[in-house]
């Protein structure tokens, strides 16, 4: 028998060779004998994998502080082990979950509840399935719905530790807002704190002696440093209210970087910090300071100072989405006369607010930025446009619910106003939420009617999903329908392009639907086929429009067109169909019932076979 | 004096063949750069390089003078989490197509002399040589021998049970 030469070699280098191999070939290699076996068996060789197979990871794996300890210390093929279990198990999961409607949103909330142990994974599905792949468009379509449902799981986390009273940074609440309408490769909550770490080290790396300036020279490098990045600020003042300002991580990494005042000066207090600069936004009306504290014994420039009972420290406030400069106090007691604020009420206004309101003061501004660009991009363009709009609304909606002030009489009132915009949307858009809502908001009204309500929303969303949905079959009776599941089309009255969902032989909508649609005044009225389908619109239809179980309802519902991207009825004769190839936003939305567009076919693959067997 | 390109050094190898080549092909090999330091006189004493053949030097200073022009490489503190990939370029592809024994006397030469560029491309080439093939496969290329017990095979079975790709 030839000479083994490989074993020739130190175990250094055999060491070296396998720190090139994969982990399927280091286990290969491992397995062929006694001394390979060792060699792989190296903490090191696994610590490897694990940080290059997977970028994300629960919280419970503590993998930062992992990294620091010696390899030894973990067992880091058995971490590896148990990632690749639970990859396993979700894909499994999620194989099973695509081919049936039935225990769909229990099958995608198992999947999400493993949290960033499957972002990698959902990562994968979402952006690597090839665009020939035979269900690419479902694939893509849940591998982000489950995503989004880790994101949201996070972010809801976040708000409700704030709502506890317990520790979480100014960053987090924020970044929570983004965690909703994610969808590019940076922007996690762990991202934007790396990138706020790197920030703060470039400052320090640029001066020297940074770290033996007073707070006040402090206070105005790091706005010099950020300003010059243009990381903070909005050079355009038509963009102001522009959806994506406030999103503060859509600062931090969009190739362009304007926010709102708000978000500049989180972004500033945040990089304050990290460099021993107590910066927190400011109570101003109006407009959003950063408000700097000297430490108890010291001024702001640096001089020593004796701390003494009821002495309060020194403030001083910046203006980082304005300007470098430190913005005088005299200029700041001006404005605030000239709005009319009492004397007695300047302190309140110059000194720090709590992250609470901080927190509804972006809802607010959300709430009012999406209204905006609603309006504005009523008629414009089918592209996808980023941030979502639906997600971004839906992350008001929920923050409303889950934050509230101290007092419970006004936070309750509130609560109720949203809720049935939540329902309605969560309904409309984000039925997977179930788990989510019936975590978080029952409890929030226990007591009170809602509650009921609320249960029976949920055990009747909990049933549907577990019962087989009742199959639609083609019979003499559906004759009159001529269309398929599938169908591509075009709006004979108002434009929008669709796909056909679902069908009834007669219209099956509430009562007050078919008044607003004025149903009988078309020629054939109630008697003819109806088709549910998905759309995507040019144009946009108020906020207010559609209420559900919840039983509100609203006198502003005006237009009804076709707007979001919610479920409709609309009549066959409406219906043109289209056989070009539908565009971006409906290929995406269309990932909820079809597996693929059908080039040969013109229509859709359906993926609700178990609800239309025959289309 | 000569410029450094134009000076050469003297090596002589472990079965005493004496091989003049050019100072900075040679200076690839951080073994010989200290030692011509140390030295002080260059090209006159003969630097011995006591654990490598002539067969073996020769090839070794081959890949050298092709690579003679290279940059320093970079200093990278945290090689361990970095993906390696175990592309090679397409010149130390076929520079590397040579039978296992030599093969393996590269790599041991490339680890003696301290050249990095030149053991990477060697650990790589038996990377290659391990992925994608079945641990029977990896055992009959490398001769290597199965000495397991039945046991310890199903223990390790077990073990990868999770691990593997399907």
């Amino acid at each position: 028998m030839a000479d083994n030469r490989l074993f020739e070699l130190p175990d250094e280098l055999l060491e070296a060779i396998v720190s090139y191999l994969p982990p399927t070939a280091t286990l290969s290699f491992g397995t062929t004998s006694r001394r390979a076996n060792k060699i792989t068996y190296e903490p090191l060789v696994w610590r490897r994998h694990c940080r290059n197979t997977w970028r994300y990871w629960e919280k419970s794996h503590v993998l930062e502080e992992r990294l620091e300890l010696p390899p030894t210390r973990t067992k880091w093929r058995q971490l590896f082990n148990e990632r690749r279990r639970i990859d396993r198990e979700a894909q499994e999961l999620f194989d099973q979950m695509l081919t049936t409607q039935q225990w769909r949103f229990e099958r995608m909330e198992k999947i999400a509840s493993w949290g960033y142990d499957v972002k990698d994974l959902l990562l994968q599905l979402r952006d690597a399935t090839p665009d020939d792949a035979e269900d690419v468009l479902c694939r893509r379509y849940y591998a982000n719905a489950i995503l989004g449902q880790v994101h949201r799981a996070t972010a809801l986390e976040k708000w409700t530790r704030l709502q506890k009273r317990q520790m979480v940074r100014l960053e987090e609440i924020l970044g929570a807002y983004d965690l909703f309408v994610l969808s590019g490769e940076k922007g996690d909550l762990d991202d934007m704190d790396r990138e706020l770490d790197r920030l703060a080290a470039a400052i320090r790396a640029r001066d020297e002696e940074f770290d033996d300036l007073s707070i006040r020279r402090k206070a105005v490098q790091i706005a010099k440093f950020l300003r010059s990045e243009n990381l903070v600020g909005n050079p355009s003042e038509e963009d102001y209210h522009a959806l994506r300002n406030n999103f503060i991580s859509m600062a931090l990494f969009d190739e362009v970087h304007t926010s709102l005042p708000l978000q500049s000066v989180a972004i500033y207090c945040a990089v304050a910090r990290r460099l021993g600069v107590n910066a927190k936004p400011s109570n101003y009306p109006q407009h959003v300071h950063a408000v700097i504290e000297a430490p108890a014994d010291q001024t702001l420039d640096g001089r020593p100072k004796v701390p003494t009972q009821g002495n309060e420290p020194e403030l001083m406030h910046m203006d980082p989405w304005r300007t470098s400069e430190e913005v005088p106090n005299e200029h700041l007691t001006t404005r605030l006369t000239q709005m009319g604020a009492p004397i007695s009420q300047h302190h309140h206004h110059l000194g720090p607010t709590s992250t609470l309101e901080i927190a509804m003061r972006t809802s607010r501004n959300i709430m009012h930025s999406v209204q905006e660009s609603r309006e504005r991009q009523r008629g414009i363009s089918r592209r996808v446009v980023h941030p979502d709009i639906e997600a971004a609304w839906y992350s008001m909606l929920w923050s409303m619910l889950v934050l509230g002030d101290s007092n419970s009489a006004t936070t309750l009132h509130r609560r109720r106003q949203c809720l049935p915009y939540l329902v309605d949307h969560f309904q409309a858009h984000f039925p997977e939420d179930i788990g989510l809502i019936e975590k978080f908001i029952p409890p929030m009204f226990e007591s009170e009617r809602e509650h009921n309500i609320l249960m029976h929303l949920i055990t009747t969303a909990r049933t549907a999903d577990r019962n087989r949905k009742a199959p639609s079959s083609r019979t003499d009776r559906t004759e009159s329908v001529r269309l398929k599941i599938g169908t591509h089309f075009k709006h004979r009255r108002y434009g929008y392009e669709g796909v056909i969902v679902g069908w009834d032989i007669k219209c099956g909508a509430e009562q007050r639907w078919m008044e607003q649609m004025r149903v009988d005044d078309l020629p054939r009225g109630r008697e003819q086929p109806f088709y549910n389908s998905v759309y995507a619109s040019p144009s946009k239809r108020s906020a207010r429009a559609y209420y559900y179980v919840v039983g509100c309802t609203d006198a502003n519902a005006s237009s009804p067109s076709a707007d979001d991207k919610s479920v409709r009825y609309v009549a066959e004769e409406n219906i043109e169909v289209d056989e070009s190839e539908p565009g971006p936003v409906l290929m995406q939305l269309a990932g909820r019932y079809f597996k693929r567009w059908d080039k040969e076919e013109r229509r859709f693959v359906s993926n609700i076979k178990d609800e239309y067997p025959d289309d | 004096m000569a410029s450094e390109g134009e000076q050469t050094v003297k090596l002589v190898s472990s079965d005493n063949v004496e091989i003049v080549t050019e100072r900075k092909v040679a200076e690839r090999s951080m073994l010989i750069k200290n030692m011509i330091e140390d030295l002080g006189a260059p090209g006159e004493e003969p630097i011995p390089i006591m654990n490598v053949s002539e067969a073996v030097l020769r090839k070794v200073l081959e890949w050298c003078t092709h690579h003679k022009n290279d940059p320093a490489p970079s200093q990278d503190d945290d090689a361990d989490s970095r993906k390696k990939t175990t592309d090679i370029e397409d010149w130390d592809q076929k520079f590397m197509q040579v039978d296992q024994e030599m093969l393996f006397e590269i790599i041991l030469a490339a680890n003696y002399m301290d050249i990095k560029a030149l053991l990477d491309v060697g650990c790589k080439t038996v990377a290659n040589m391990i992925k994608g093939k079945s641990p029977e496969e990896i055992r009959k290329t490398f001769n290597i021998q199965n000495d397991f017990t039945p046991e310890e095979e199903d223990q390790i079975r077990r073990e990868n049970e999770w691990a593997e790709d399907r």
